[in-house]
């Protein structure tokens, strides 16, 4: 569905991406993990054309998204850090995003409905809380039904009932045969979620596996330490 | 397209800013009228006014705009919206609003008191100095990163086109006084006025 091929990108000296190839398709749940700094990120924004790669392509459904805009109604995206116009209510945001993308089929307020965020409506974005801002941006994130949904780390600032709430809407998601590209630094979280894991380190894919494939190599049943131990017979 | 548009305008009008700015024209443009009985006289003050303020509150207003939009840009980059239509939405808002208040401060007053080519041609040059002001007030948005040092740039910009410039011209209009090509300076500085 989405397809990555050497992709390549810094920012002056630092590089973020090097070489980077990797075909995701659709059905899957994958974790994007990683240390701080390792271009996560920078890859999710890139299949985003938030940030355009140095080299290479990459391939939405088949097309090259460059200089496209179009393939993005595909996509739900909920950043890590949601910045949005200080002096625009919840409803006007979310009413401006709906102008934009002109979705016409049944949207889905199941989140809205479930954070609650009927009671903060009118509220100007500057006032509210961070965890707040997150709900907002992951109701953003699943409202037109994509079938391609990208999550930086969406749990990061959630209260343990909202988190809850989007973990039960991501597996939700996930059994209705959407694309699930989530990074997250708190493992144990994503345990029963996902079916592949990526993981990066110093700009480049140090794996790409299946939950099951990465289980029968390492004897664990836990992704943390799976991973661990994964990482320690590399080095 | 449109409906960034809106909403770009819709900001503006909520900041209230905009307002304050036009009733400060009127006020000018109606008390000099007012106080002045030969209309072109009255135009002349006008045009000085035209020329210091309407510059200055555009490159910096504009500029600051620019600034403060950076979220809104950034929602809108991860949305099925073209990048170009992000950046001509702002650059048309913001022109659309300030042309917008300058026409009901000054133009409308023009209109009534000199009806005539010469209130035209003043009204039409006006709008055109908002535009390209808030055109220069976008590219030092973007050649700057950090704020401080962008407002800076704009304020330098305003600086030179409004007071430097002219006085360019007049030390070099002095300065070559002697030699026969003067008769070309008066026409450049009427046009640069």
């Amino acid at each position: 569905m989405i397809e990555l091929k050497n992709i390549s990108k810094s920012f002056g000296k630092t590089q973020a991406l090097r070489d980077v190839s990797l075909s995701l398709s659709a059905g899957k749940c994958i974790g994007l993990i990683g240390p701080n700094a390792c271009g996560k990120t920078t890859m999710i924004k890139s299949i985003l054309s938030m940030v355009v790669p140095d080299h290479g392509t990459i391939y939405f459904n088949g097309k090259n998204i460059h200089k496209e805009v179009q393939y993005k109604n595909d996509i739900g995206y909920m950043p890590q850090i949601g910045r949005y116009p200080e002096n625009m209510s919840i409803k006007q945001v979310i009413d401006m995003i709906r102008d934009i993308r002109s979705y016409s089929g049944v949207e889905d307020t199941e989140l809205y409905d479930a954070f609650g965020l009927e009671h903060f409506d009118g509220k100007k974005m500057r006032t509210l809380s961070g965890g707040t801002t997150q709900k907002v941006s992951a109701t953003i994130a699943f409202l037109f039904n994509p079938s391609v949904l990208i999550l930086d780390e969406p749990t990061a600032g959630l209260d343990p009932l909202a988190s809850e709430i989007l973990r039960d809407k991501i597996i939700k998601e996930r059994e209705k045969g959407k694309l699930i590209l989530i990074t997250s630094h708190l493992l144990s979280e994503l345990d029963d979620m996902l079916s592949d894991i990526i993981f990066m380190q110093e700009s480049e894919v140090i794996f790409n596996k299946t939950i099951t494939a990465l289980f029968d190599e390492t004897n664990e049943s836990r992704v943390s330490k799976a991973i661990s131990k994964l990482l320690k017979n590399i080095k | 397209m449109r409906g960034i548009t809106k909403f770009v305008i819709i900001d503006i009008l909520k900041n209230r800013i905009i307002l304050i700015y036009t009733l400060i024209l009127c006020v000018f443009s109606w008390s000099i009228f007012s106080l002045e009985d030969n209309t072109s006289k009255g135009i002349m003050s006008l045009l000085n006014v035209i020329l210091l303020t309407v510059p200055l509150v555009s490159i910096i207003f504009g500029n600051i705009y620019m600034y403060n939009s950076a979220e809104f840009i950034e929602l809108l980059v991860s949305q099925p919206v073209k990048r170009s239509a992000i950046w001509s939405s702002l650059f048309l808002g913001l022109t659309l609003a300030l042309n917008t208040s300058f026409f009901i401060g000054i133009g409308l007053p023009v209109l009534l008191f000199v009806p005539s080519m010469t209130g035209i041609t003043v009204i039409f040059s006006g709008m055109l100095i908002t535009t390209v002001f808030v055109s220069i007030a976008m590219l030092c948005a973007i050649l700057m990163r950090d704020k401080a040092r962008g407002i800076g740039l704009s304020i330098m910009i305003w600086l030179f086109l409004s007071l430097i410039y002219d006085g360019l011209v007049l030390f070099f209009m002095f300065q070559y006084a002697d030699y026969p090509i003067e008769n070309q300076w008066p026409s450049l500085l009427h046009s640069t006025l």
